[in-house]
């Protein structure tokens, strides 16, 4: 599953450290997010999107799609 | 308090604990460690409170998971296969015998309180997640 994460965080120029606090995770959390090597709940996925202002399903790519 | 300062207080705090911990057993003290390690955990469980960046998060949580259930596997074949060779020494050396017997019982515990645990969670846990 492929993600628009760091794309939209360089968009609104917002560190890694800055997201992590926003959706209450650690900075290692969103590195491994970014790098598409971990899949997250659906809880931190909608926090994350929150944070970056979009949707889920903008946000993530899956690979049916 | 940070993340940083938190992880330099605990390993100083660990490393105190486990000083005299050990310098204690050497004398045959066991009252005093046990005050050691109530306090150094009651110290930490303050400083934990104190932290404001996140120390683990679900990532860490699902790590915790597999590495836990791997080390009961591990754990279990090695106290297994332990088990079988004192078993088959007890004729040479009778004192292999509780130890193998301690380590079969230990096995057990082990695995029955995985299951019990599992068996909660499985059941409940969807109903007592914390909310975030």
């Amino acid at each position: 599953m492929k993600n628009n994460i760091k794309d939209l965080r360089t968009k609104f120029g917002i560190t890694q450290e800055e997201l992590a606090q926003k959706a209450g995770v650690r900075r290692e959390t969103i590195i491994f997010l970014e790098q598409s090597k971990y899949n997250p709940s659906l809880k931190l996925a909608h926090d994350v999107a929150l944070s970056l202002k979009t949707t889920i399903d903008k946000l993530f790519v899956f690979n049916d799609e | 308090m940070n993340l940083k300062k938190y992880d330099k207080i605990r390993l100083g705090i660990v490393f105190i604990t486990a000083f005299i911990f050990s310098q204690c057993l050497v004398l045959h003290n066991f009252f005093i460690p046990i005050m050691v390690l109530g306090l150094s955990s009651l110290i930490l469980f303050y400083l934990r409170k104190k932290v404001v960046d996140v120390i683990a998060d679900e990532r860490d949580y699902q790590i915790g998971g597999k590495s836990a259930l791997l080390a009961i596997q591990i754990t279990s074949w090695v106290g297994v296969i332990v088990m079988f060779v004192l078993y088959v020494l007890s004729d040479k050396n009778s004192f292999y015998e509780p130890i193998a017997m301690t380590l079969a019982f230990f096995i057990c515990l082990l695995m029955l309180t995985y299951s019990v645990i599992f068996k909660y969670y499985s059941k409940y846990s969807s109903r007592n997640e914390k909310q975030h």
